[in-house]
C-alpha cells in the first residue's frame, strides 16, 4: 500500500516508522536520489557555496548529501519524529516544521535552488476535510516561486501515482510562474525507473529562451541505480 | 534555529506575507557553535539578507555592538566577517518562540526547530 494512502504524513512517518526508514538499502536509494536532484539543479561549478531548500527533508539524509556537496540549506517537513532524528544526527543544514500545503514561509528571492526527495506526491492528498488539493498545491509552487532566486530551479523526485496527478502537479505549477517539465530516468526499468519534476522559477539573469528540463538518464550511459 | 534562517522566515499567512518581517524572537535557550567562517557563502549570503532582521534578532537576544549598517568595504575586515559570520550560522536558539509583528501570532522553537 502507498504510504500517502495510510494516514497524513505526519503519523505514518512516526518514531517506527522512522526506523525502517533508516535501512542501509533505503539510505543508499535516498542518496543517490538525492545527487541525481543536485546534479539536475545545474549549478555552476564555482566552488561557490549555494543555498538550498530541501522540502520534505526527512530526518536529513538528503541534506547530508547536500553539505556533502559544500552547500548550505534550510529543511522543512511535517513530521516531528524525523526532524527530531534529524537533530538527533546532528545535521548542517537549519530545520522546520512546516506543511508543504500551507506554504514555503520566505521572503521572496533568497533561494539558489530546492530539491525535494520522495515527498510531492502527498500534495496530491487530501488528508483532513478542510484539504483541498488544488489550493494547496498552489499555495505551495506560489510561495515556492516567490522564495527562489531569479532563475533558480527546484528538482522534485516524486512517485506520480498515475498521469492526472502529474498533469495537475505540472499544470499547478505553470500557473504559479514556473517553467520545466519531467525528466524520466531509466524509464523502460521498473526499478530503476525514477520520475523528477525539474523547474525554473523564470528565466536565469542573461538567458532568455524558455527553460527546457535537462536530458534524463537511459541504460545506455553506463549509470545504473 | 540559526540566525540566518530568521532573517529569511515570514509569517506563513497568507495577509502577513509583505509585513511580518523581521519576527519577533523570544529566546529561553541558546546554544553557540563554533564553525569557522565560510567567505565564499558569506559574500553570497550578504546580497540576501536584511540587515534590519539581524539588528531585531540583536535586539531581542540583547547582543550588543552591531553597526547599524553593514559597513563598506565589510569584506576586507576579517574580524567583522568572522563576527558577521558566527552571528548568522553559529547562533542557535535550541528553546523559545517566534513572533508575527503583524498577526501576533506565536510559533515555538523546540529542540531548534520552529
Ligand atoms: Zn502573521
Amino acid at each position: 500500500m502507498r504510504p500517502e494512502h495510510q494516514a497524513p504524513p505526519e503519523i505514518v512517518y512516526n518514531e517506527d516508522e522512522v526506523d525502517k526508514y533508516e535501512n542501509k538499502r533505503m539510505q543508499q536509494i535516498q542518496s543517490i536520489m538525492t545527487d541525481r536532484a543536485v546534479e539536475l539543479l545545474e549549478l555552476p561549478d564555482d566552488n561557490t557555496p549555494r543555498y538550498i531548500l530541501d522540502i520534505g527533508c526527512g530526518s536529513g539524509l538528503s541534506g547530508m548529501q547536500l553539505t556533502e556537496n559544500g552547500h548550505y540549506w534550510i529543511g522543512m517537513d511535517i513530521a516531528p519524529a524525523m526532524l527530531d532524528r534529524a537533530v538527533e544526527r546532528g545535521v548542517e543544514g537549519d530545520l522546520m516544521l512546516q506543511d508543504m500545503g500551507q506554504g514555503v514561509p520566505f521572503r521572496s528571492g533568497i533561494f539558489d535552488g530546492c530539491i525535494s526527495i520522495s515527498v510531492l506526491q502527498w500534495l496530491c492528498n487530501a488528508d483532513k476535510a478542510k484539504h483541498n488539493p488544488r489550493t494547496r498545491m498552489t499555495i505551495f509552487f506560489q510561495t515556492l516561486y516567490n522564495s527562489m532566486s531569479k532563475g533558480a530551479r527546484c528538482v522534485f523526485q516524486f512517485y506520480p501515482e498515475n498521469q492526472t496527478q502529474t498533469d495537475l502537479l505540472c499544470s499547478a505549477a505553470k500557473k504559479c510562474g514556473f517553467d520545466g517539465g519531467l525528466v524520466i530516468d531509466f524509464p523502460n526499468a521498473t526499478s530503476a525507473k525514477k520520475t523528477f519534476l525539474v523547474l525554473s522559477a523564470g528565466a536565469a539573469p542573461g538567458t532568455s529562451t524558455t527553460f527546457r528540463p535537462p536530458k534524463a538518464l537511459s541504460i545506455d550511459d553506463g549509470k545504473s541505480v | 534555529m540559526k540566525l540566518l534562517t530568521h532573517n529569511m522566515l515570514i509569517c506563513p499567512k497568507k495577509a502577513c506575507m509583505n509585513t511580518s518581517f523581521p519576527m519577533k524572537i523570544t529566546a529561553s535557550k541558546i546554544t553557540q557553535e563554533a564553525e569557522e567562517c565560510n567567505m565564499a557563502f558569506l559574500e553570497r549570503m550578504v546580497e540576501k539578507i536584511e540587515w534590519v532582521g539581524i539588528l531585531s534578532a540583536a535586539k531581542d537576544l540583547n547582543m550588543a555592538g552591531i553597526p547599524e549598517t553593514i559597513p563598506e568595504n565589510w569584506s576586507q575586515d576579517e574580524m567583522f566577517c568572522n563576527a558577521l559570520f558566527s552571528i548568522l550560522m553559529n547562533v542557535e536558539i535550541t528553546e523559545g518562540s517566534l513572533t508575527c509583528p503583524n498577526c501576533a501570532a506565536e510559533y515555538p522553537i523546540a529542540n531548534g526547530i520552529p
